[in-house]
């Protein structure tokens, strides 16, 4: 640190200012109590930067003062030499280790970077394009808008009323096609996700939707309605899974039914348990009789070590075109 | 590497700092538009469905799936 400045000094600042300083000094007389000093800090700059002319000058005031004397003499030369090749040395190491230091605090501030991207803004975005499937989902041609004032529609129990899967014409979406939206009145009144079929990460879940996993059965089909969703980023559609309790409503809103699933289960697995979403969830050979739905979603929040699932069973449908569904309609 | 970088920016101290809150500016857009899209898939903390490390496209269906 103390070369730095003398490396200016000799540049182009400094210069000018201490060379008057001592020019002054060799006819000046010794009584102006600065002379002394003047000299005495310029010895060592004249000897650290071992150039012909600092050193041309120096000798000129010979009676500095008798502290500077033993460091000006050619004996001390070798040993400055050696404390400049240290301190040069020190310098370069100092000089690598900020370097270091500084692209490290880079990373650290990339990494919090990052983290804010991630937890803050694929929600802006995810919300953003999940807005605007929703809004196509709901102005397709065929989607019912249960007429206002009327009746509720009526609740139509599956088992004595079997639920229309094969008039649906949106059973069997192609992916990446929403064919419906999920409301879940635990999780608020404004819940309304668009159901989207397939779950590709990049092309479906990531921007906000829920994913229908392709090949699995249909809503209110026997068998295993299987979906999936983010719980902490990307519009996090199931973020609050774990505060669905025994007999929540999951509905299913497609373009002419609701399908009013109620919650019976929940597991934790890990990411590779595909038996969770098997036709009879855990039974590979099972006969499905059951309509079930499943909602996957990661586990631990901010982790996917594991599987949050969550399973329900259809307990009733109903007709749009009836009117509004009376759960959703007195939520407000 | 910054005290160097702000010693060879060129203009009045002000030049400067608009010179590096721009490039930093742009630094962060680059992450947060290419750089942050692409990592995320790679890192492993977004995965939601099970049978993940089955290939994406041909999706497996319940029954057939092990």
């Amino acid at each position: 640190m103390t070369i730095s400045p003398e490396g200016v000094a000799q540049s182009d600042g400094l210069q000018p200012r201490w060379r008057p300083l001592g020019a002054p000094a060799a006819p000046a007389t010794p009584a102006a109590p600065a002379t002394p000093a003047a000299p005495a800090g310029s010895t060592p700059t004249g000897t650290a930067t071992a150039t012909a002319t600092p050193t041309s000058t120096l000798p000129p005031p010979p009676e500095p003062g008798p502290g500077a004397s033993p460091r000006g003499g050619p004996a001390a030369s070798g040993k400055n030499r050696r404390q400049r090749r240290q301190q040069r040395r020190r310098r370069r190491s100092g000089a690598v280790i900020g370097v270091i230091g500084e692209l490290l605090i880079t990373v650290g501030v990339v990494l919090g970077l990052y983290v804010v991207w991630e937890l803050v803004w694929t929600d802006v975005e995810a919300n953003a394009e999940a807005a605007v499937v929703r809004e196509q989902v709901v102005t397709r041609k065929d989607w019912v808008i249960p007429p206002e004032g009327s009746e509720f529609a009526e609740p139509r129990d599956p088992a004595v009323d079997a639920p229309p899967v094969d008039e649906n014409p949106l059973a069997v979406p192609g992916f990446g096609e929403a064919w419906g939206t999920l409301h879940v009145p635990r999780w608020g009144p404004e819940y309304n996700v668009p159901i989207v079929e397939g779950t590709d990460r990049v092309k479906i879940l990531n921007k906000g939707l829920i994913g229908h996993y392709e090949g699995t059965q249909g809503p209110a089909e026997i068998g295993n309605f299987a979906t999936s969703a983010h719980r902490t980023t990307y519009g996090k559609p199931y973020n609050r899974v774990a505060e669905l309790v025994d007999g929540d409503s999951l509905i299913v809103e497609t373009a002419q039914y609701y399908f009013v699933y109620k919650v019976y289960g929940r597991e934790i697995v890990y990411p590779d348990a595909i038996r969770v979403i098997w036709p009879v969830p855990n039974d590979k050979d099972g006969v499905p009789t059951k309509r079930v739905i499943t909602l996957t979603t990661c586990h631990p929040m901010f982790s996917a070590a594991q599987r949050y699932v969550i399973w329900g069973e259809l307990e009733y449908w109903a007709d749009k075109a009836d009117g509004p569904l009376e759960e959703l309609a007195a939520q407000g | 590497m910054y005290g160097w970088l702000w010693r060879y920016t060129p203009g009045p101290w002000w030049v400067k700092v608009l010179l590096f809150a721009a490039v930093a500016a742009a630094i962060v857009a680059i992450c947060f538009t290419t750089f942050f899209p692409w990592l995320s898939p790679l890192l492993p903390f977004n995965h939601v469905t099970v049978g993940d490390e089955e290939p994406p496209t041909p999706a497996p269906t319940a029954q057939s799936v092990e």
